[in-house]
């Protein structure tokens, strides 16, 4: 059971920073990174992946320090950046065949299912595949491996809204609440925040805002849809 | 890592510098031809020709080891590898290329050079040194790339280009003050019985020694790479 820590983790950049925060974040939980752009999101997510070297304080997954396991922790994490990362000349099929070499629990069935559903030619070039199209992409190659911490980067900013519905369906089973992976995501689209999370993380400005349970929150405001709420908490701040 | 990985992550390093192969190969072979011809002074406009075929063939292979510089290295750097493997599957993919790319320069040579050069030793000479001298200098671009990676490209290519050519005139300069000129002593090897002996051991351990040291250097660069702050997306 892998869980995910950041102790006092904070990042400076000219013309950034985050202040130091702390989270816990434990196996079976599903949560929702919110904020506005600028607010840390993607860089908090980013360390929590391995994807980021330059920060204060700590950030552990599993049972130590990402820094000090890295590479061998990636195997256990799936990331779904902002950006596909690929090489623009290989196929869909390549590219993937590619990345399973590097997962010894990689799926190669479960791939192609996943592949199957998300409606994602496996002969089109990786180099000329659309936002969303790259996005499906990298959903494919970040749960084929079924890592126990599944961190996902604005996953429904750049599709449609039927294909939105099949990819958050795919992770709702993929990692449902309760069971033993977790799932990490930031958003902007507050409805998704609604179906997938259970907790959520509001940020603003480089600082954690508020860190609570969705039922908290609907309790605030009874009978009210909860992205209502998240974005009253938002004007709010 | 898996035998499988590493042979996945060794063709990827391949086919990303499949262009840099065939403009290598251009290159030494346009050169392979040109410089024995402008060396034996053919006429004029064979001379210009023989000189934008050089310039043009020079030109590939720089704009496509700049892609190769950073292209592709988000992703090979994100996998559960370590950067001593990556640094590894690297140097294992530029002796193939480079092995490959001297292919067409010693066909070219083999064809245009026994014509025109009589010494048939020497063409065997440079012909079976080639491929040596070659892995020693894609090497040096692999450490090229590790200190690329660390610092500011541009600026690190910039001293980097004045670096290389200071270093050859002083090198030049220095030899010549210490033990004559230099051409006197590849003059001297090439006339030796066993130049063959001589240039193969030189190059085998030039080469050993600049590929440990972009070893050394592409993991250093490699464990230290991640796209810089002003780049990403907040």
């Amino acid at each position: 059971m892998t869980g995910v820590r950041l102790r006092g983790f904070s990042v400076r950049y000219s013309s950034f920073f985050l202040e130091p925060m702390d989270v816990t974040i434990d196996p079976g939980e599903r949560v929702a990174v919110v904020g506005a752009n600028g607010a840390g999101k993607s860089t908090t997510l980013k360390a929590i992946a391995g994807r980021l070297r330059d920060y204060e304080g700590r950030v552990d997954v599993g049972d130590g320090d990402i820094r000090s396991q890295l590479p061998e922790i990636r195997a256990q994490i799936g990331f779904l950046p902002e950006k596909l990362l690929g090489l623009g000349w290989m196929t869909v099929g390549e590219h993937l065949a590619f990345l399973s070499a590097f997962y010894p629990t990689w799926d190669h069935e479960y791939a192609g299912e996943l592949l199957e559903r998300l409606e994602l030619p496996s002969a089109s070039k990786v180099g000329t595949l659309s936002k969303g199209m790259a996005v499906k992409l990298s959903l494919v190659g970040a749960e084929a491996y079924r890592p126990p911490v599944l961190i996902l980067d604005e996953p429904t900013s750049a599709i449609d809204p039927v294909m939105r519905r099949e990819l958050l369906g795919i992770i709702d089973e993929c990692a449902p609440g309760g069971g033993d992976r977790l799932v990490i995501f930031s958003s902007h689209i507050l409805e998704d925040v609604e179906f997938i999370a259970e907790r959520v993380i509001l940020m603003r400005v480089g600082r954690i805002l508020d860190d609570v349970a969705t039922a908290e929150l609907r309790e605030r405001d009874p009978g009210a849809p909860l992205s209502r709420i998240l974005l009253q908490a938002l004007e709010r701040s | 890592m898996t035998d499988q990985a590493f042979r996945a992550l060794v063709g990827v390093e391949f086919r990303r510098s499949r262009k840099f192969l065939v403009g290598i190969g251009i290159m030494f072979s346009v050169a392979a031809v040109a410089v024995p011809v402008l060396g034996f002074g053919l006429e004029g406009w064979r001379a210009v020709l023989s000189v934008l075929g050089i310039s043009v063939a020079l030109q590939v292979p720089l704009e496509v080891a700049k892609d190769k510089m950073t292209g592709g290295l988000e992703l090979l750097t994100t996998l559960p590898l370590r950067a001593s493997t990556l640094a590894l599957a690297r140097l294992t993919a530029i002796a193939l290329f480079s092995a490959l790319s001297a292919l067409p320069f010693a066909v070219a040579a083999g064809l245009t050079w026994p014509g025109i050069v009589e010494d048939a030793g020497t063409v065997r000479t440079i012909a079976v040194a080639f491929p040596m001298f070659w892995i020693t200098l894609s090497a040096c671009c692999s450490a090229a790339l590790a200190i690329v990676l660390r610092f500011k490209a541009r600026t690190v290519m910039t001293y980097g280009f004045f670096a290389v050519l200071a270093a050859f005139f002083a090198g030049s300069y220095l030899y010549d003050r210490l033990f004559g000129s230099p051409l006197r002593a590849i003059q001297a090897i090439m006339a030796s019985d066993h130049t063959l002996l001589i240039v193969t051991a030189a190059a085998l351990g030039a080469s050993t020694l600049v590929l440990t040291g972009s070893f050394l250097l592409a993991r250093k660069g490699l464990e230290r790479y991640e796209p810089e702050p002003d780049t990403m997306d907040w």
